[in-house]
Formats: C-alpha cells, structure tokens, sequence
C-alpha cells in the first residue's frame, strides 16, 4: 500500500520534473488544449452546426482521427509482437514506451468519439445495465469495448512492469506475458472493430470491401511504428534513455513492409474499382478526380499517394532508409500519408455521393480543426509524462526508498 | 400522487420561510411583495430545474413504465410549453393490432410538385431553420434509374420537365433495417406496425445510424431546431412529431400520430395527383395489398437486403 | 324515350329475376326490366347480395324520381346505364358529391328546360364557350357525354343515363383500366383515412372532363442546405443515353 502510494507520487514528481525545454513544450501544448477546449465548449452550446459536417457528409475530421488514432493505438502493442516472437531483445526496451503510446491514443480514440456526438450528456446511455448497450449488435458498441478493454490492458500491463521494477525487482515474465499476448490479439482486434465498422455498411459502397480490414492493419502497422520512430528519435535526442540504432533499423523495416502490404492493397482497390466501373465507383472516382466540377478530395488523396511512394522508396533502399536524416523524412511522409489517406481519403468520400447520389463537399471548419488540434495536445501532453516517468523508472532513476 | 404530495410539502415549507423571512424583513408591504415574486421564480426556474434534472435521467421508452411514461409526457408537456407557450398532447398509442403498415408510389403520377415535402415539414414539426425534410424528391433522366444522375435541388417554372420523371425518397422503414442494427444504445427499432421508430430522448446523436441508411433517410439536428409557435402542431407523439432537441437524429416514421388513429400520413393528404397509396399490408383487402399483387412494383436498392416496405410502381 | 316504373313490391322483383334467368340476352331496352337486369347482373351468383344491391338501385331510382316530382311534375324517365363490372368486386366505397356542391350551374334543367336542343356539331359562342374541349382528339362533343333530353344527367355510349355523381361510370367506358385501379386503390385519391370508411374522390375532382390531363405547375421550393454551408450547385455527370452515342459515332456530332 505505502509502495503504491509512493509510486503515484513518485511517477507524478517525475513526470513533471523537467527543463525549460520540457516546460516550454507542455506550455505550448496546454494552451492548445485550452483553445481546443473553448472551441468545443462553443460547439456544446451551439450543437454541431459550428462543424461542416451536414447530413449528406455527417461524419467529418473528428472520425477521420479517430481511425487514424485507433491505428496508431493498435500498432504501438504490435511491436511487441516481433519482440516475443522472434525473443528480439531490442524492441522489448522500448515497448514500454510504445504501451504509453497506445494509452495516449486510445485516450484521444475515446475524446474523438465524444465530440462528436450530439449529445454528449448522454453518453453514460451507453453503459451496460444502466443504459441500453446494443451490444453484440451495433459494430459502433464493440467499438467503445474492445477500446475501453484496450485502454485497461495497456495500463495495467505498463503498471505491473514499472511498479516491479520500481521496487527494484524484475516483473515476472509468467504474469505479464499472457496480459501481453492478450492485448497483442485484442491491438489487432481494435483495429479490426473500427474497419468493419465502416465495411459493414451496405449503404456505404467505398467501404463496403472485405480488403478494409487489411488495409486497416496494414496502414497501422506503417503509420504507427513511423510515429512512434518519431517519438523515439526525440527521446533518443532529450534524454538519456538509450535507443539503439538498431531499433531504429529494426521498426523501420516493420514500417517498410506493412507500407509495401498497404500500397499494394490500396492498389488492389483502385484495380477493383475502376478496371470495370460500376455505380458503386462514384466515391473512388470522386476522391481521385472529382465529379462535376467537386474535386475538393483530389489534392488531398495524390498528395498521399505521392507521400507514400516517397516514403516507401525511400524504406525500400537500404542506403537510403540507414541515413538516419531521410529516415525521419520518411516516417513523416508516412504519418502524414496514411493519416489522409485514411481520413481525408477514406471517411469522407464514403459519403461522397450519398445514397441518394448528391455530391455535397465537406471541408473542417476553424472550430473542428481547433478541436482536434486540442485533443491531439491532450494526447501529447499524456505520452509525454507517460514517457518521461516511464524513462525515469527504466532507468533507475527513482527508486522505491523503504523508509528507515 | 407522491409528487403531489411533495410539491404540497414543498410549498408549505416554502410558505413559513417566507413567513420567517417577512417577519425579519418587516419593512413593508412592498417587500413582502417582491419576497413573494422572487419566490414565484424560484419556485419556476426550481420546477425547470428538476425537470432538466428529470429529463437527464430519463429511461429509455421501452424500459418506462406504465406511470413513469405519464410523468415524463407530463415533464415534456411542460417543456414545450416553456419553449412555445404552448399547449401540446402527446400521445403514446401502441400498434394497431394486426397490422403492417405499407406504402407505395405511383412514379408516372408523381409530377415532382414537392406538396408532400412541406406537408410533412408542416404535420412533424421539423425545425424550420434546421431545415430537415423527410421527403426528397428526385428529378431523374428518363431512360435511367441512376441515382447519381438526380437533380435533388430542381426548381424549373412548371414540373413536370419534359424528359424527366420524378422519384420521391424517404425512409422506407426497411423490414431488416441497418439504422437500428447500428444503434449504439437501441435509440431507434421497429415497431410492431412496422415503423422504425426514435426515442429522441435516449439517441445519443453519433450518426452512425445515418452512415448506415442506404436510402439517405435519416436527418441530424445540427442545431436546436425552432418552430414558430403559431405553426407548431400540438397533437403529437411520444415516437412522432413531437418537439425535438438539438444533436438527435430524426426521420420520417409514417407519421404514427396519425395513421396509428387511422388517419392517413400527411404526404398522403397533400399529394395532389393520389401518387402515394399507404395501408396495411396484412390487410387482403387493402389498397396496397391489390397494388402489390396487381402492378408491376419495384423497390430502392433491393439488392441490399434491407427488405423496404416502400414500393414503387406504374401505371 | 324509355319508361321507368318503380318496383315496389319484392313479388314483381323475384319475377323479374326469373324473367332474367329465362332470357341470357335480356339488355337493357325494355324499360321496366332494366334496373332490375342492372341489379342481378351485378351478383348473379349471390341472391342476398343481389337483393341488397337491387335495394340501392331502388332508393336512388326513387330519389331521383321524388327529386324530378318536385322539378317537372311529372314521373321521371330515366333510364339508368348499367352497374360496370369491376364496380362490384372492389371494396365498397362512397365518394364525394360533386353534383349540388362543386358543379356551378347544376341543375343545368333550370336553363336547358326552355331551351331547344341543338343536335348540331359546333363552337358554342353564347354560353359555356369557356369550355376547351381537349379530350378526345376531336372526337367528342358535349352531346356525347350530356343527355340530350335531360341535361341533368351524363349519358353512357349506349344513350343510358349516368349521375354526375357517378361519373366515372362514364369515363371508365374508355379508361377502363384507369377505373379498374380506381376501384381497388391503385389510381384516384382516398380521402383523409386509410383504414374505415372508404371514401374516394371522383375522377372529375382531379381531372377537368373538358381538359383531363394533370396540369403544368410551379414545384414547392427546393430543399436548403444545412444553415451555415452554402449550396454550390452540381456540375452536369448526366451520362450519354445509349442511342445519343451511337447518333454521334455516326454523324461526327453531338446531339444532346
Ligand atoms: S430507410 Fe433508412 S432509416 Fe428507414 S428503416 Fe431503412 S435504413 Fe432505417
Ligand atoms: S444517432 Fe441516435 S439513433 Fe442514430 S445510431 Fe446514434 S444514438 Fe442511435
């Protein structure tokens, strides 16, 4: 119990014990949030008519960082995947950091959601007992399951790990590592949900496609470690925490096949569409070069192609991808790609022409944009304590002291 | 009966406080006045209070009882009479007994004249500046069935356009429908009639229902939809027209204020050419029933499985 | 000129339904077997629904009979035309009455009466000629739908009387398919209800007999986009008709 305590206060000092750096860069992130935060108060009194979304496009930037965030989440843990399987004692240094990356976006997941619901003082309708859960029924339910189960594992796993060690000990590979492979397969299965979420509907023929799972997966397990190779690098530069550069290597060589994997689904998909066009093409062919004159979609969806092939030569060549420079430069193409690639290039025109064959553009307002912007510092905000406290225990730096 | 008796109780301790605070206070009558009015408003604002407070806690309409359903229409009554001033009923008949409710369209009659459109706008109370139809008429290409070729947005001098027909869509209470598959929390299902149906006050307005329709039936209060009071209709119900609120989703459900009393639905009424044929479909006798087994019908987008109980048809 | 008689007692009406056993090709002609042919040629093959149906055709004959009492003093003679087939499967019906209500110069006996009836086909130049006759391309003209002798009364193609309010008695004599629906609820209008009474509109509610077809009008206004977006309007994406294509592969030129 003293231990505990003596934890939370401990990761609590350390999270927030840092130079002016640090403090210039939570400064900066809290008044994002804040502004984020009067954007969505000014959206909770005036309901979601400050948003662009319309009935013809009702689901806009909030969902499209919702699955990109789901992605990001699920693909932290798969990381672990290589390290247990193939006994890869490198990635296993930085897993813990990676679990603090899945919480942190499954916590933005959960905020995305929230907002854009209508009716946010009801989400507690949403509880089982107390409210109507449709529960194996509505693919939106398992969604909030399997995220809330996700959110619950990548915390207590973390938890277990660094509380040991706190306590100077080293965690029990027989307890932790079936809350491994459980949440591997559950990282899998969120990202999985949130694909047939939008596969499943019948009324929606861009999604209506078996391939969206894999896609899904494959975009996610590209994005995600290029994101999180990101993160490490600015780990590697603040502080002391040792990555090898071998990690490096190791996560973007995962980042380079799943891109691979994804580029050839997409191109799957495109075939599919357009070598025999159907009526169901309409979306494809307006997110590729607009109809009737619409074409808010094509800069967006070419830039992200064009990113991604960047990207994907550049992982692709040995030479290329060991040059530490165009490697960072990758991984932003990547992020930056798949993440319009499966918003901007996926949710929205799925209601671009609706059922009814109206071609209706959505374009963010200032107060979605601000919004998201708020979350994602939220987010930020969290990884990074997470981390910094994380990177603390790691290394010893604080340890649980029994009092005399 | 216990809320009377609360309010009575309340009332009373109210009453000797304000005793107390009139005696503390003797300055006159003018005082006690004003005591008397702010107490009024507190008394007002506090029965406004409990009833947001009620209305948070409000159940889902299926899981209501016989007499919590009285409350709460009470609860709403005085809503809308704040909102409106106003006195509305609103009505919670169940399903008529064997019945199946059916509609289905003549399209060589249907001259794109858009009369159901505003009708219904009229009967369900759709916000008017959130301006939510139910009804979209299509103008489409003769010699085509392709959506995609519509005009939604038609406004030429006369209707009809040589070369066109025209194709009114609205929900087509799916007998398997995806909206209510998709429900998070159960907020929309099928009725015994057939009718699917929101419980406004349980949606939690994420849309996901409106993502799944595929006949772009469903419609979202992006903002607190408003009616001048002058033109609200106040025989409503529960899963009708009732007044709406903000961030709900809502569509078009047969209107059950009307047929569930036998009434037709207001696109029936309006439409001047007779288009629109609605009845029972358990009923061999029916209308509907002769049209289905007679002509020559079709169906939105039947390929989808979703089993529409809205049928189109020709002369 | 043919005569009615009114059938009062059931005895006379069971010999006449006799009489139509006897002779299958008894028509129409013989006056004072009509309404009663009328009558059992509707449900031949049910006595007690015969007996009913017989009973209205009484009432109304005899209505109108009180009503020409009172207007000419004489007995009426008027020949009815007969129940149309379809009439008796479909649901029952009423519908609404046009005639005192709707129609401005009924009854048109109170100007007809004093007037000589012109058998001559022509342009009418003193009174109704506000009447466009667009029906029946050129076919038509009023004495094909009016009883010459009775203005008060349409007349069917076998010169039978028809009621103003039963009108789509007449028209049903070509639109016979239109009437058919009519009957069952695919065509017309039902008024205010869907279940209970049934009560229809006639065809002349909607379709002036002069001018039938629906006419040209201006649409209700288009929807609106959501408040705070603007609407931009579609390019055309009409595809080419299959023929269109074909037309301009062969000429060298568009033809829209
Ligand atoms: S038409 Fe749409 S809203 Fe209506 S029942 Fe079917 S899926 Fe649901
Ligand atoms: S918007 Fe409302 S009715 Fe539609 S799925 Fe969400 S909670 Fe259910």
């Amino acid at each position: 119990m003293k231990a505990t305590f003596s934890f939370w206060l401990d990761f609590i000092r350390e999270a927030f014990r840092g130079g002016k750096l640090f403090y210039l860069w939570m400064t900066l992130l809290t008044v994002v949030v804040f502004l984020g935060f009067a954007a969505y108060i000014r959206q909770f009194q005036h309901g979601l008519i400050v948003s662009g979304m319309s009935d013809q496009v009702s689901w806009g930037v909030y969902i499209s960082n919702f699955t990109f965030l789901v992605g990001v989440a699920a693909a932290a843990v798969m990381l672990v995947i290589p390290s247990y399987i193939f006994r890869d004692e490198m990635i296993k240094e930085v897993v813990l950091l990676a679990e603090g990356l899945a919480v942190a976006a499954c916590i933005m997941c959960i905020l995305f959601v929230t907002v854009d619901l209508g009716r946010p003082d009801r989400i507690w309708h949403m509880l089982p007992f107390v409210g109507e859960f449709n529960f194996p029924q509505s693919l939106l339910a398992w969604d909030v399951f399997v995220l809330t189960g996700y959110l619950f594992l990548s915390l207590t796993i973390p938890y277990y790990i660094l509380f040991v060690r706190y306590k100077g000990g080293e965690p029990k590979h027989n307890v932790y590592f079936p809350g491994v492979l459980i949440s591997i397969g559950w990282a899998i299965s969120i990202h999985t949900v949130t694909a047939f979420l939008l596969s499943s509907n019948v009324a929606r023929p861009f999604w209506h496609t078996a391939i969206l799972g894999p896609r899904f997966l494959a975009s996610a397990f590209s994005a995600g470690p290029a994101f999180f190779l990101l993160t490490l690098k600015f780990i590697r530069r603040y502080t002391d925490y040792p990555v090898s550069e071998k990690i490096f290597q190791r996560i973007a060589i995962i980042a380079t096949v799943a891109l691979q994997i994804n580029l050839f689904l997409l191109f799957a998909e495109i075939f599919t569409e357009f070598y025999h066009q159907t009526d169901h093409t309409a979306s494809a062919l307006y997110l590729f070069f607009g109809i009737g004159g619409k074409t808010a979609l094509v800069p967006w969806i070419w830039s992200a192609i064009t990113m991604n092939v960047v990207a994907v030569l550049i992982l692709s060549i040995e030479p290329l991808r060991n040059n530490s420079r165009l490697l960072s430069v990758a991984c932003v193409l990547m992020v930056v790609g798949v993440w319009i690639e499966k918003g901007m290039g996926l949710i929205i025109p799925g209601f671009i022409p609706t059922p009814l064959g109206e071609v209706f553009e959505y374009s963010p307002t200032l107060i979605e944009v601000t919004v998201s912007a708020g979350i994602w510092a939220v987010g930020l905000i969290i990884y990074t304590l997470l981390a910094k406290a994380a990177i603390a225990i790691e290394l010893g730096k604080v340890r649980y002291k029994k009092l005399p | 009966m216990t809320e009377n008796l609360k309010n009575n109780s309340n009332q009373v301790s109210r009453r000797s406080l304000l005793k107390k605070i009139g005696v503390l206070g003797t300055t006159g009558a003018a005082a006690a006045t004003g005591v008397t009015l702010a107490a009024q408003v507190v008394e007002k604002s506090g029965q406004e209070f409990s009833d947001s407070l009620d209305s948070f806690f409000q159940k889902h309409y299926r899981r209501m009882s016989p007499e919590e359903v009285q409350v709460t229409i009470a609860r709403l009554q005085r809503k809308a009479k704040r909102k409106y001033n106003k006195d509305i009923s609103i009505d919670t008949a169940p399903p008529l007994p064997v019945t199946l409710f059916g509609y289905a369209l003549n399209i060589s009659k249907c001259k794109g004249y858009r009369k159901c459109v505003d009708a219904c706008v009229e009967e369900n109370n759709q916000g008017r500046d959130t301006q939510i139809q139910f009804i979209r008429v299509l103008e489409m290409e003769r010699g085509s069935m392709n959506l995609e070729e519509s005009n939604h947005y038609y406004d030429p001098e006369t209707v009809p356009q040589k070369g066109k027909f025209y194709l009114p869509v609205q929900c087509m209470q799916c007998e398997n429908p995806p909206c209510v598959r998709a429900c998070p929390v159960k907020a929309t299902w099928k009725e015994d009639d057939g009718v699917v149906v929101i419980d406004y006050d349980w949606c939690i307005g994420c849309r996901y229902c409106m993502t799944a329709c595929p006949y772009w039936a469903r419609h979202f209060n992006w903002n607190e939809p408003h009616v001048p009071p002058e033109e609200l209709n106040p025989v409503t119900h529960y899963l009708g027209n009732r007044p709406r609120s903000k961030g709900v989703m809502e569509k078009c459900m047969f209107c059950v204020q009307r047929t569930r009393k036998g009434k037709q639905p207001a696109c029936m009424e309006a439409c001047p050419t007779g288009a629109r044929i609605f009845g029972n479909l358990l009923d061999p006798e029916s209308e509907i029933r002769y049209i289905l087994e007679n002509k020559t019908v079709f169906r939105l987008k039947e390929d989808l499985g979703t089993e529409p109980k809205f049928w189109y048809f020709t002369d | 000129m043919f005569k009615i008689r009114l059938i009062t007692s059931s005895g006379l009406l069971v010999f006449a339904l006799i009489l139509f056993y006897l002779n299958p090709f008894f028509s129409g002609q013989t006056a004072s077997a009509t309404k009663v042919s009328d009558a059992a040629a509707n449900t031949a093959e049910d006595n007690t629904e015969s007996a009913d149906e017989t009973k209205i055709v009484e009432e109304e004959t005899e209505s109108e009979s009180d009503d020409s009492d009172e207007e000419d003093g004489d007995s009426s003679d008027v020949v009815f035309e007969k129940l149309l087939s379809y009439e008796k499967y479909a649901p029952k019906f009423s519908i609404k009455p046009r005639k005192e209500a709707e129609l401005e110069n009924f009854p048109c006996m109170d100007c007809h009466e004093d007037e000589e009836t012109n058998y001559n086909i022509r342009l009418l130049e003193e009174d109704h000629e506000d009447y466009k006759l667009e029906h029946g391309a050129e076919r038509f003209w009023c004495l094909t739908c009016h009883q010459a002798d009775n203005r008060d009364y349409l007349r069917s193609l076998k010169n039978n009387a028809i009621d103003f309010d039963q009108s789509y008695r007449l028209c049903g004599q070509c639109h016979f398919q239109r009437q058919k629906d009519w009957f069952f609820g695919a065509h017309g209008k039902r008024i205010g209800n869907w279940s209970g009474e049934r009560k229809l509109y006639l065809c002349t509610e909607c379709h002036d007999p002069h001018s039938p077809s629906i006419k040209p009008l201006k649409p209700n206004p288009p929807p609106k986009v959501r408040k705070g977006l603007v609407f931009v309007p579609n390019g055309t994406h009409i595809k080419k008709k299959v023929w269109q294509k074909y037309l301009m592969d062969q000429t060298g030129e568009k033809h829209d």
